[in-house]
């Protein structure tokens, strides 16, 4: 025990390591709030030139940039409606409307509290319940990843928008874009039409800064003469009754998080829209409906996507397998400074186990002192004249493009998805279902491969296996009931018991 | 409960159809890939997807057709009041200045192509003068170049064309 707590207060007794952890977060914050630069990024750059260092300090300084990576996102997804990361899609949805009435003080304010809460649910769970979680993801079978990721498709198709038909639509586009290349089961190539620049598929991540960033940008341009918006950020810290208000959603969003951040392969952006779509239907009287500027909308998925990054440690550290994109940077890191993820790491050295326990806690601490600080200068970004600040959005996206493997066609690519999203956009398309399919395209192509090869290749043996089994069971009335939802029927039935 | 539409924006009707062809043309790539010729053959998921594509895009076809038709001013055509609703001129004039950005990038060099494009870019949309444009335009290429270049050492196009 007391070995493990030494462990645990290494970073914050020793100044290097604190100071590394303060420098990760606080770098981290910026670079998830810069559109077009990601925290994948900047971990697998961080790599590059720590492999030389101890294993603990470059691990400090990656798990700040990862912590504070992820509540960075937030803030241009509150202050310029592009998130800067995939978990801060959900974020967009309300912390931009609340923005555009002038309260992004306050939408900042309660979304870094609500991190701050959500990461240390993450960590809890990391030390208390690591083994038994991944206990429970190991029962996953493929056809539940299958439904998992059918499931977040369909969140955020649903989530927004004019129609369901217009989500699932970009939601069928995004997992075709997905699957453009190499079939890694078989070879063969899907979508190459006979071309050898297609084989290692469609960069996702010039396909997000192109569908956020410049679309966005574009869409911006109609208004260069609205006038704007003066944030009021001279209240930031949360009010104490609006915390104790969001305590039991926030706590409720951070279980979500940790939940979906442990099951592999799905990290902080599932875990935000799972938690985003439970508020939506769960809690009766919002402070504004949903999409309009509801607090509820930014607390939910910032409490989720932050208890995630606990959540994704834990099949990292305890199965060696990714939780997320970052963990799975994190996992080459481990590799490079001889140590091997697994369930042997905590039996060989536990001490690295709670040394990342205690460097997460510390790196959620300091999120929450630099969250707290600084946000007027961010808020003056959104007071920046339009004619400014859209050319600098379209630099970053092409800086930030070319810089994921220094190639110019990932820029081409990037302002073709760019032009494409403008225009779905100016029809009532939502551009998120388009990136999210994408990147869950290939993991239900695959599960749903391996679910079928399972069941001998018959159609009605592969249905029967999520009827037989309950976890599938449950997954599978679960989306069901997601699909019934959106259905005039379903809307039929609450309007008909609404009215007695 | 019906819910209200909004009416019909111009080109709509056009994108709609253009997503059901894009939609059918997924499908049968899908097909095109292996031929099906088993329920886990690597051609089953992207057919899947082209048909989701095909369903809903018919599903979105009828709610244009169910819409009102867009509101056309007097003396201007679907054509022209769709180039306005779509693509005003600040559109049209920085998607190109875009292209050319992206064109210039590895014969020019990072710092060159991108000065350009932010001063010419700051100056047509910000018409804030020549002045503010080059300060602008330099300080924040400055900072650009700080923590790409320098802080996370990304290797930037230098150019050829002035070597």
């Amino acid at each position: 025990m007391s070995d493990s707590l030494s462990y645990f207060l290494m970073a914050w007794t020793d100044p290097q390591l604190l100071l590394l952890t303060a420098a990760g977060t606080f770098a981290g914050i910026y670079i998830g709030a810069i559109p077009g630069l990601s925290v994948t990024m900047a971990a697998s750059i961080l790599i590059s030139f720590t492999f030389s260092w101890d294993v603990n300090p470059a691990l400090a300084l990656i798990a700040g940039v990862f912590m504070g990576g992820v509540y960075g996102g937030s803030r241009s997804a509150i202050l310029l409606n592009i998130p800067g990361a995939p978990a801060a899609i959900a974020t967009a949805l309300d912390g931009f409307p609340l923005a555009k009435r002038g309260e992004a003080g306050v939408a900042i304010g309660l979304t870094t509290v609500c991190s701050f809460l959500g990461g240390f649910v993450g960590i809890a769970a990391l030390a208390i319940a690591a083994p038994a979680i991944s206990e429970f993801a190991l029962l996953f079978a493929p056809r539940d990843y299958l439904l998992l990721a059918v499931m977040g498709l369909l969140l955020v198709g649903s989530l927004s928008g004019e129609s369901l038909a217009k989500g699932l639509y970009a939601g069928a586009l995004g997992v075709a874009l997905g699957m453009v290349g190499m079939d890694p089961m078989t070879a063969e190539g899907r979508f190459t039409f006979g071309t050898v620049q297609l084989l290692g598929g469609i960069p996702y991540v010039a396909a997000m800064i192109g569908f956020f960033g410049v679309s966005e940008a574009l869409a911006q341009l109609h208004n260069l003469k609205a006038p704007r918006i003066k944030q009021d950020v001279s209240r930031i810290l949360p009010s104490w009754s609006l915390l104790r208000r969001y305590l039991p959603l926030s706590l409720r969003s951070s279980a979500i998080g940790v939940v979906i951040g442990a099951l592999p392969g799905t990290g902080g952006d599932i875990a935000a829209l799972m938690a985003y779509d439970q508020a939506k239907r769960t809690v009766k009287n919002p402070s504004r409906p949903f999409g309009e500027g509801a607090y509820e909308g930014v607390v939910a998925p910032e409490s989720a996507n932050n208890a995630a990054v606990g959540g994704a440690y834990i099949p990292m550290l305890t199965l060696g397998i990714p939780g997320d994109a970052v963990t799975a940077v994190i996992i080459g890191a481990l590799f490079i400074h001889g140590l091997k993820p697994g369930p042997m790491l905590m039996i060989e050295t536990p001490h690295l186990f709670w040394f990342t326990v205690g460097n997460l806690t510390l790196a959620n601490i300091f999120m929450l002192v630099f969250g707290l600080s600084g946000i007027r200068f961010f808020a003056k970004v959104v007071e920046t004249p339009p004619g400014i600040l859209i050319p600098l959005i379209l630099i970053l996206s092409v800086v930030g493009t070319y810089a994921i493997q220094n190639s110019v066609v990932d820029v081409y690519w990037m302002l073709g998805f760019g032009l494409f999203g403008y225009f779905l956009r100016i029809y009532g398309f939502q551009v998120g279902p388009v990136v999210l399919g994408m990147i869950l395209g290939p993991l239900m192509d695959t599960s749903y491969r391996r679910a079928m090869i399972s069941a001998g290749d018959d159609p009605v043996a592969f249905a029967q296996e999520f009827v037989t089994s309950p976890l599938s069971l449950v997954l599978a009335l679960a989306v069901a009931l997601l699909v019934i939802s959106q259905t005039p029927l379903w809307r039929g039935i609450r309007a008909r018991l609404a009215g007695g | 409960m019906e819910q209200t539409l909004r009416r019909r924006q111009p080109g709509e009707t056009v994108f709609g159809y253009a997503l059901l062809l894009l939609g059918l043309f997924v499908m049968a790539e899908g097909y095109r890939i292996d031929g099906l010729y088993s329920p886990s053959s690597a051609g089953v998921f992207p057919a899947l997807a082209g048909l989701v594509m095909t369903v809903s895009a018919l599903a979105i076809i009828r709610r244009i057709h169910r819409m009102r038709p867009a509101h056309i001013p007097e003396g201007s055509g679907t054509a022209r009041e769709f180039v306005r609703r779509t693509t005003p001129a600040d559109v049209a004039v920085m998607a190109a200045l875009m292209l050319a950005y992206m064109l210039a990038l590895e014969p020019v060099g990072f710092l060159g192509a991108s000065f350009a494009f932010l001063f010419l870019s700051i100056f047509y949309l910000h018409r804030g003068g020549l002045l503010t444009a080059l300060l602008v335009s330099t300080g924040s290429l400055a900072a650009i170049w700080v923590v790409f270049r320098v802080l996370f050492t990304v290797v930037l196009p230098s150019g050829w064309l002035f070597r």
